[in-house]
């Protein structure tokens, strides 16, 4: 990679909040570099991080539910209450934790409510 | 008297010529004869004498050393004995250091087993307790996915409260 995904994501979203209506063409122009330098194949993650520093910005935080299936309605809706509106909430199915939910904050706090976990607990 | 002695034919010149010989031969014989045969005989006895004093000192002499071999004979039977006596005590010393050894070479070799046979039961015990954690966990999710519902809200809830918590 020419630059590392930190560069080209903290670029990108410094690019689109100063023009937040022009996102389509900054996208583009975005998309254009990364396959000028050879860098497109990690567009996906530069993406991603350039979404958590956007929501960084306004105040928000990263938050993925990880769950042993898909949450249902009522549930993702019980969870996204406790969120700020701001907050980027995003999921993802592991089937090994069981059951309930892992929820971590900006990589930073982790809330693991897993049937996994507890049955660790009780065997170690 | 004379008569007779001339009836004899004894002459008396011729007599006295022949004690006058045989005094001369006499101390002849005696100076050549006898003196060196008695000196002889003198010495032949003197030697004799000697032969016997010395036989006498001989067999005192071996009879000395009769005595002193046998006085050696038992210093060296009593000489044996010590050492026999000295090499038996070092030996039963040995026997003893043998068995002590050995006795501690046994406990180790016991308590190694017992130690490998306790790593193995633990080993073993450790196995069915993962096996036996693996298949418990194998059943509760499987009991889950019968009807996740039961599980997952009480778990969400516990969640939520978590959250709100975290707030505070």
């Amino acid at each position: 990679m020419k630059y590392g995904v930190h560069i080209y994501a903290r670029a990108f979203a410094d690019v689109i909040a100063k023009q937040p209506e022009q996102y389509s063409e900054s996208f583009q122009r975005f998309v254009l570099i990364l396959k000028k330098n050879g860098d497109a194949g990690a567009a996906k993650k530069i993406l991603s991080k350039a979404r958590e520093f956007l929501i960084r910005k306004s105040g928000g935080r990263r938050v993925v539910l990880e769950s042993a299936r898909p949450l249902s309605e009522g549930d993702l809706a019980k969870l996204r209450e406790e969120f700020s509106p701001r907050d980027l909430i995003e999921t993802s199915v592991n089937p090994e934790i069981l059951g309930g939910v892992k929820i971590m904050i900006d990589d930073e706090q982790i809330i693991d409510a897993t049937l996994s976990r507890k049955l660790k607990k009780i065997f170690t | 008297m004379s008569e007779l002695i001339h009836k004899l034919g004894i002459d008396w010149k011729l007599l006295l010529a022949q004690v006058v010989n045989f005094l001369i031969i006499l101390v002849i014989l005696r100076f050549t004869v006898y003196k060196p045969l008695l000196k002889m005989l003198g010495e032949r006895r003197r030697k004799i004498e000697q032969g016997l004093k010395d036989s006498e000192e001989a067999a005192q002499k071996l009879s000395g050393v009769d005595a002193a071999y046998k006085q050696r004979i038992a210093q060296a039977e009593k000489e044996s004995i010590n050492i026999l006596s000295k090499l038996e005590g070092q030996a039963k010393e040995k026997e003893a250091e043998i068995l002590r050894v050995a006795k501690g070479k046994e406990a180790e070799i016991l308590s190694t087993a017992e130690k490998i046979a306790e790593a193995k039961k633990k080993e073993s015990e450790t196995l069915v307790y993962k096996e036996a954690v693996s298949l418990v966990k194998s059943a509760v999710a499987k009991a889950v996915n019968l009807k996740p519902s039961l599980v997952e809200e009480s778990l969400i809830q516990e969640a939520v409260q978590a959250l709100k918590k975290s707030k505070q």
